[in-house]
């Protein structure tokens, strides 16, 4: 007997789902095809774009050549995205000499029209290309995608913001550094090392010492690409006064100067353990034989990394050797900072 | 008659299952071609060299029983990483083999008298060596306690913020690390990362690490790696979008250590230990209401070769499916959780279905078609619908995985690769997608029957 489980209707509607579903294979796997033969496409279109413009790229570093071959307007997507490159991979007077051509090839204008598309990828194209060409006309349509929602978009307005007037950037982008948590630090600092420490120590600086507690410590890591020495005083100030542990740990993170001792030895008994881990780390880096006796204490705290530290500083001290680090672990009692030592004494051995 | 309303709705019910199912895949393959699309964009600025370095220093952790055939390639092609700051802990579990001695021999290693912190409990660790040729390099010799055990000492030794495991019969590419680390400078909320495996059967390798992606000659490969395209690759970056992917390979994962240790680190009672430990931290901090991120690189990052035998396919998949089994009872408190989110009430159902049930119903599904329609209980236009709903639809996904790849990274750039690659995603609905079903509800009996 058969099982008349489905009504003809029933099964008519699943016969054309089934149908349906085989029609929609058949156009994707021509649409895969299809994407395979663009590809092969683009890729001979940006070789043969290359093997022109290379070249002339290479050319223009000495000279401007006297003519430039036109670019159709279906290639400057390409031409783009090829000079982006080069002037990523180039510094100083070179930049400045690729932008001649650029401006030459009418790279400003196809860039601003570029950016007024709705593909997000062309309009990266486009704001890496104003960047870099160092374009003022931009500057209002950058500041306003600066502010976009959009990370990257948002991020590489900033930084071509950054390339056409540092300054004058830093002060519209410095609220956004510490409010805009979804633009990763290392590329803030990217962006910052690229305009040079003298550009950007002076409005960092200053912000740092306006920093609301919970923005400082982002602020502060931008700092190591500045003038650090410049900002010391400022951070000297806030390492006396500040109540914050974010700040004080921050802080010392950044003191080079053997002058500052003091606010180091300071913070070694300190209640929170990020801000001793610092403390001891800074001794290490700033103190001398003198603050030995200060850190013989923390190779007793209960933080391993408080311990490590302190062993670690402790053995970097100038004139410190090995032969006194080894006599001080004979002579500790406890046996955290007795293990500590050693393995810092391997380590020293090793290196 | 009463069976006869039972036949019936048992024809409905896995009609509407492999619908359902079906229509699962392809909305989460829709939602990975948005996160696709925002990726490709981002690797696009990612890439120029403005944007590149800043990568936190990371600790690699290889646990190691009875590798000694492999350790020392594995190790040698990890320490030419391109990778800014990064140390190598081998953590040797009590192997009875020659491990250490080959590790010993090839990297110079002395004995070393850390100071070694155990912040997750687990078995004793009787030495560690650091290599004298590679500062980077420390091996751990410890007593026989499993791999999570393994891991966690591991995780102890670690110096560094992030953690990569790596197991020991990876293949990676020189930029692997950077690539599984971006998710971590790029959401500083991110705990974990990890990717899918990729096949490396025939592929091109130069000094440990692959160079050149090839397809495999065994058809049996092949079709696990359109396999791997539909339900690891693209399942799991949909999933990603919504954070709440549940299902990463262990074998390559990056983690933030301190969230690791909070949560316990890696359990030592359950096999699949490291899909386990993703679906932890999901429950850990959805339940604390912490706001994180999972995330899964779809970039080629981590290769393995795959199996050309129908036993050790088999083998493999019965494990798979025992190791998710595991991980989802462990953490059933998740499923439907008030503060579980996107996690509780879409992705664990869903794995738990589809995924974890899934291989019983499809098996079971199929054996009662065929059976229903040898013995004339179901008519050959009911068993017809069926099969063309139950293909076409797997047609149709495979279609979709080979289309987001083309969309995306191009692996294999040859135009005869993509002809045999389209050949092979039509082919896999023809027997080999049934067997793993197969495959893994043995798994999926076997856990419910020895565990």
């Amino acid at each position: 007997m058969s099982l008349a489980a489905f009504s003809v209707p029933h099964l008519k509607l699943l016969l054309w789902v089934g149908v349906a579903v085989v029609g929609i294979t058949m156009l994707l796997l021509v649409q895969t095809v299809m994407l395979r033969v663009q590809l092969i496409l683009r890729r001979r279109r940006e070789q043969r774009l290359a093997a022109l413009w290379q070249p002339l790229f290479a050319q223009s570093m000495a000279v401007l050549p006297q003519s430039l071959p036109p670019i159709a307007r279906s290639d400057w997507d390409a031409f783009l995205r090829l000079w982006n490159n080069t002037q990523e991979s180039l510094s100083g007077e070179s930049k400045h000499k690729l932008n001649q051509l650029a401006w030459a090839c009418g790279v400003s204008h196809a860039a601003q029209q570029l950016l007024s598309q709705n593909s997000m990828r062309a309009r990266l194209i486009a704001v890496t290309a104003l960047g870099h060409l160092q374009e003022k006309n931009a500057w209002a349509r950058l500041k306003r995608m600066a502010d976009d929602p959009h990370p990257l978009l948002s991020l590489a307005a900033a930084r071509a913001l950054m390339q056409i007037d540092a300054k004058t950037a830093l002060t519209e982008l410095l609220p956004l550094f510490t409010r805009r948590h979804d633009w990763p630090l290392n590329k803030i600092a990217s962006m910052i090392s690229e305009a040079g420490a003298d550009a950007v120590t002076g409005p960092l600086t200053l912000a740092v010492e306006s920093a609301a507690p919970e923005d400082f410590p982002r602020l502060v890591r931008l700092l190591n690409v500045a003038h650090s020495e410049q900002a010391l005083p400022a951070i000297r100030r806030i390492l006396q006064s500040a109540a914050d542990d974010r700040v004080i740990s921050s802080c010392l993170q950044t003191l080079t100067d053997p002058e500052d001792v003091g606010l180091a030895l300071a913070y070694l008994r300190h209640p929170s353990w990020f801000v001793r881990v610092q403390a001891a780390s800074a001794l290490g880096r700033i103190g001398s034989k003198e603050d030995l006796d200060a850190l013989i204490a923390p190779l007793s705290d209960p933080v391993w990394w408080v311990r490590y530290r302190a062993a670690q500083g402790l053995a970097s001290l100038p004139q410190v050797t090995l032969d006194e680090v080894r006599q001080i672990r004979d002579r500790v009692n406890d046996r955290f900072a007795k293990d500590i030592l050693t393995q810092v004494i391997a380590e020293k051995q090793a290196s | 008659m009463n069976w006869t309303i039972w036949l019936n709705g048992l024809q409905w019910f896995f009609l509407l299952y492999f619908i359902a199912m079906n229509i699962g895949y392809i909305l989460l393959n829709l939602l990975s071609l948005r996160a696709l699309k925002n990726y490709m964009e981002a690797q696009g600025l990612a890439d120029l060299p403005a944007h590149a370095g800043y990568e936190p220093p990371i600790s690699i952790l290889i646990p190691a029983f009875n590798e000694a055939a492999r350790i020392v390639d594995l190790v040698r092609s990890l320490l030419q990483l391109d990778y800014p700051e990064f140390e190598i802990i081998v953590v040797n579990d009590g192997s009875d083999d020659n491990t250490l001695a080959a590790l010993q021999r090839e990297f110079s290693l002395v004995l070393f008298p850390e100071a070694y912190w155990q912040r997750i409990k687990g078995k004793g660790v009787r030495t560690i060596y650091r290599s004298s040729n590679h500062p980077n390099l420390r091996v751990i010799e410890k007593e026989h306690g499993g791999k999570a055990d393994t891991l966690n000492a591991g995780i102890n030794a670690a110096r560094y913020p992030l953690f990569c495991a790596v197991s020991a019969d990876s293949i990676l590419q020189s930029d692997s690390l950077r690539r599984a680390v971006r998710p971590f400078l790029e959401n500083p909320l991110t705990v974990a990362s990890g990717g899918a495996v990729r096949i490396a059967n025939d592929c091109e390798m130069r000094n440990g690490f692959l160079t050149a992606a090839a397809l495999p000659k065994s058809g049996l490969a092949l079709m696990q790696i359109v396999e791997s395209l539909r339900t690891f690759l693209f399942g799991a970056m949909g999933w990603s979008e919504l954070n709440a992917v549940l299902i990463v390979s262990g074998a390559f994962g990056v983690f933030r250590k301190d969230t690791v240790i909070e949560a316990g680190g890696y359990l030592t009672s359950t096999p699949g230990e490291d899909m386990e430990l993703i679906v932890r931290l999901h429950h850990m901090l959805r339940l604390r209401g912490v706001p994180y991120r999972i995330t899964f690189v779809p970039d080629p990052i981590f290769w393995t070769k795959a199996p050309e035998s129908a036993g050790a396919l088999k083998a493999k998949r019965i494990v798979w499916q025992h190791r998710l089994a595991q991980s989802l009872t462990v953490n059933m408190q998740l499923l439907f959780n008030r503060k579980g989110g996107a996690v509780s009430w879409l992705a664990f159902p869903y794995v738990m279905i589809f995924e974890w049930l899934g291989p019983m119903f499809e098996t079971m599904g199929y054996v009662f078609m065929i059976l229903g329609f040898a013995s004339g209980l179901i008519s050959w236009q009911v068993f017809s619908v069926f099969l063309l709903i139950a293909i076409g639809f797997g047609m149709m996904l495979s279609v979709t995985a080979l289309l987001l790849e083309e969309l995306s990274f191009h692996i294999y750039p040859r135009t005869t690769q993509l002809a045999k690659l389209l050949i092979a995603v039509l082919l896999e609905n023809f027997g080999y997608r049934q067997r793993v079903s197969l495959w893994r509800f043995i798994g999926l009996l076997r856990w419910i029957f020895h565990r």
